[in-house]
């Protein structure tokens, strides 16, 4: 039978160290053997205090009860180490995980029937397993009255309950943490290692471990108290050298490496003679030897032959059993147990979660709280900037909208108002000496306005401005602009020369000079001399009955007709 | 399989710790995070507010150095037309007083003035309220003088010295059609012959605002 853990396997495969030990501080190890029960009381590595009540023992139970409840928050740890244990082999085929559980249910209860307690471990694949078998180890302990009697004891206290385990099964890490690997040793085949235990409660166990896994184990129950010394030696070699003999079945040879530790009581230690077990060298410790060994104080039992408190201090200070055994009441007793623990991981949980989502809550707050702040500083700059442009509006003492209105109609007026003035300047500046202006006639676009008309223009170009959103803080109002006028101008003439040709030359040269003074603007002779225009009569005569050639009109008049400025 | 009513009561009281830190953790988580959350609401509304109060402050505090960038800008323009005396009540008198002191300053023959009725009309306001009343009085002249620069620097002067704005609306000017050598025989012998008549129709306009409190005028 090879109990190889996977876990361990694994971790050892790895070089992976165990994870950090949340073991409680105080707590009950029981074991639990066909002749009785030992309780220990573990504070940290040591056991403080111990009681055996041999079975059966109403009263030893009541004491233990009483015994338990002494720390009723300590936890209890049931080792098992009753004679009657069965491990069995199997192979199911590959299957769903969901089926596999109920399918090794079936196997059990088919192995082993209902009065057994029972689990399962798997196993690694043999070399001769199929690719789609699993292997696993069925673990039947039958459910005699003596285990229930001490499991009601242990319900009966009140305790919370860590769970119940074998002894022979975690003692294969007792094994190997007792005979260590010295480091740079170098591996030899097929170590066998012999671990031999005396327990009160249930005898002398034999381990057997090959290659770090249980092979298999055997129990022989305690002699009678005042047996010599003498006997118990020869009864431990028997039964080791029996051990060996069924290990030859089981391809051992003499050319393997077999380890034996045995852990007993001072005198029986100094009379074992390991010839005699047919093996060349045994490790022979006291409990109090053991227990320094390990790492752990069991003072009670410095020169005790039992080994309880030894593997009580021990396994109190793993991590977590190999594998578990419960019955329903303390499976359910376990349950309840981690119900404190759930309560309080969920308290953790909630805390944590409440406290990442609170610890983003309050970053956003502070985030919030500092934009507050920045958003009261620039209100304090607004606040400040308008008190200064209300004091410099005050200081200017002026009505912003009346401000505004005055420019407004005051550009407006220079908008609707033509400028004559640079047309009259420039009729003056090129007027040449000998021509007059016998008529001149302003208007705004040649008409005459009726009362009234100025202001519709003055009010018309208001609400251009306005429906140009031109407000008091906007665009500044345009430039005053003159609008376009007409100017009508009757030009005389006063001594025209002889030709008609040299007349109109005059006027076009007056026009010319008119232009160029006035760009921008539109002048033209509207009616030219002599009728020489279309608009005009023109009339001559001749003949030969002519006197003295041709003679000039006595009036030359020509109208000028400046429009603008032109936007 | 049930438990013994001796196993159950410490067992209850192995549940009520872990159960009470359970509650107080949820108490304390749910606690905090409702007053963290509710805080941080609280605040989120203020700075909502707060932003709002401060982009219309901000809109009023551009609003008014519009207003004062618009008035340094154009004071000296709104100087100028309150120095024109454009928003000075119209004064007939005074404005005909005025005719009669250019006239005999540009040595007109003659000028004749009448004044038609005034015409109001409200203004609105940039704003659209109603603030002002635009005055625009019709002045007719009919001028008689020796030479036609007499009406123009009468007329120049005029739109120069009369408060408020002065707009030609229409002129009319006739040159006499006598001979030259005539008239200035008239006027050597130091007569003043009617050689330019003109005929001049001008908009007389002020605007009168109303008063208010904060109306401090120039």
């Amino acid at each position: 039978m090879n109990l190889d853990l996977p876990l361990d396997a694994l971790r050892r495969k790895l070089a992976v160290p165990s994870l950090p030990r949340f073991a409680p501080r105080r707590q009950f190890v029981a074991v639990v053997g066909n002749e009785g029960i030992v309780v220990s009381r573990i504070s940290g590595r040591r056991v403080v205090a111990q009681r055996y009540v041999p079975t059966p023992d109403p009263d030893g139970a009541a004491a233990l009860v009483s015994f338990l409840r002494q720390d009723r928050r300590a936890p209890v740890s049931i080792l098992v180490d009753v004679l009657e244990q069965h491990y069995r082999e199997t192979t199911i085929p590959q299957v769903r995980v969901m089926d596999r559980g109920k399918l090794l249910k079936r196997k059990l209860e088919q192995s082993y029937g209902g009065d057994h307690l029972t689990t399962y471990v798997p196993l690694p694949r043999g070399e001769a397993s199929e690719p789609h078998e699993r292997r696993y180890l069925l673990i039947g302990v039958p459910y005699a009255n003596e285990i229930k009697a001490w499991l009601d004891v242990v319900v009966r206290a009140g305790n919370p309950v860590r769970g119940m385990s074998l002894l022979p099964v975690e003692a294969v890490e007792l094994v190997r943490q007792l005979r260590p690997k010295p480091p740079g040793a170098p591996s030899r085949k097929a170590a066998w290692q012999v671990l031999i235990t005396r327990q009160r409660a249930s005898g002398f166990r034999q381990v057997i471990v090959h290659d770090g896994r249980l092979v298999f184990t055997r129990l022989t129950p305690n002699p009678e108290p005042d047996t010599p010394v003498a006997e118990i030696v020869d009864g431990i070699e028997s039964e080791f050298r029996s051990t060996v003999s069924y290990l030859r079945r089981l391809s051992f040879s003499d050319a393997d490496h077999l380890e034996l530790t045995i852990v007993a009581e001072p005198a029986v230690c100094e009379q074992i003679v390991p010839r005699r077990m047919q093996i060349h060298e045994a490790r022979l410790l006291s409990p109090g030897d053991a227990a320094r060994a390990l790492g752990v104080e069991a003072p009670a039992e410095a020169d005790s032959p039992f080994c309880e408190s030894l593997i009580a201090a021990w396994f109190a200070r793993q991590p977590r059993p190999q594998l578990r055994i419960d019955a329903p009441n303390l499976l359910r007793l376990r349950l309840i147990g981690l119900a404190p623990r759930l309560a309080y991981a969920g308290a953790l949980a909630v805390l944590a979660a409440g406290g990442v989502y609170g610890g983003g809550l309050y970053l956003d707050l502070r985030e919030q709280q500092e934009l507050q702040s920045r958003i009261a500083v620039e209100e304090g700059r607004l606040t400040r900037a308008m008190r200064d442009l209300e004091q410099q509006m005050a200081a200017l003492s002026i009505a912003p909208d009346r401000f505004a209105m005055v420019l407004k109609a005051h550009d407006a007026l220079s908008r609707s108002a033509p400028l004559y003035a640079p047309v009259i300047a420039a009729l003056a500046d090129t007027l040449p000496a000998d021509m007059t202006v016998s008529f001149l006639r302003l208007d705004p676009g040649g008409e005459g306005l009726p009362t009234g008309q100025q202001s519709a223009r003055i009010l018309a170009a208001l609400a251009e401005a306005a429906n140009k959103r031109a407000s008091a803080r906007g665009q500044p109002p345009a430039p005053p602009r003159a609008a376009a006028g007409a100017v009508s101008a009757t030009v005389h003439l006063a001594d025209p020369p002889a030709g008609r040709d040299a007349i109109m030359q005059r006027y076009d040269r007056l026009a010319e000079a008119l232009r160029g003074r006035l760009p921008g603007y539109s002048v033209v002779i509207e009616r030219g001399p002599l009728g020489a225009d279309a608009s005009g009569r023109l009339i001559g005569s001749v003949g030969v009955t002519r006197e003295g050639g041709e003679r000039p009109p006595r009036v030359v008049e020509g109208v000028f007709r400046i429009e603008g400025p032109s936007s | 399989m049930t438990l013994p009513a001796s196993t159950l009561s410490p067992l209850i009281a192995r549940l009520v710790p872990p159960a009470a830190v359970l509650l107080l953790a949820v108490a304390v988580a749910v606690g905090g995070v409702g007053f963290l959350d509710s805080r941080l609401a609280a605040v989120e509304a203020a700075n909502q507010r707060l932003t709002r109060d401060n982009r219309s402050l901000s809109a009023k505090v551009d609003e008014l150095r519009g207003y004062t960038e618009f008035v340094s800008e154009n004071l000296s323009r709104y100087e100028q037309a309150l120095a024109d005396g454009f928003l000075a009540p119209q004064d007939r008198l005074q404005a005909s007083r005025l005719i009669e002191a250019l006239a005999i300053e540009q040595e007109l023959n003659e000028a004749r003035y009448e004044f038609q009725a005034e015409e109001r009309t409200p203004v609105e306001a940039p704003g659209g309220e109603a603030g002002a009343t635009l005055i625009a009085t019709t002045l007719m002249l009919n001028i008689d003088a020796l030479f036609d620069a007499d009406v123009f620097a009468f007329l120049d002067g005029l739109q120069q010295r009369m408060p408020g704005y002065l707009v030609v609306r229409t002129l009319v000017l006739n040159r006499s059609d006598r001979p030259m050598q005539a008239l200035q025989d008239e006027v050597r012998l130091g007569q003043r012959p009617d050689i330019v008549k003109a005929s001049v129709i001008l908009d007389w306009i002020t605007l009168a605002i109303a008063e208010t409190s904060d109306d401090q005028g120039a």
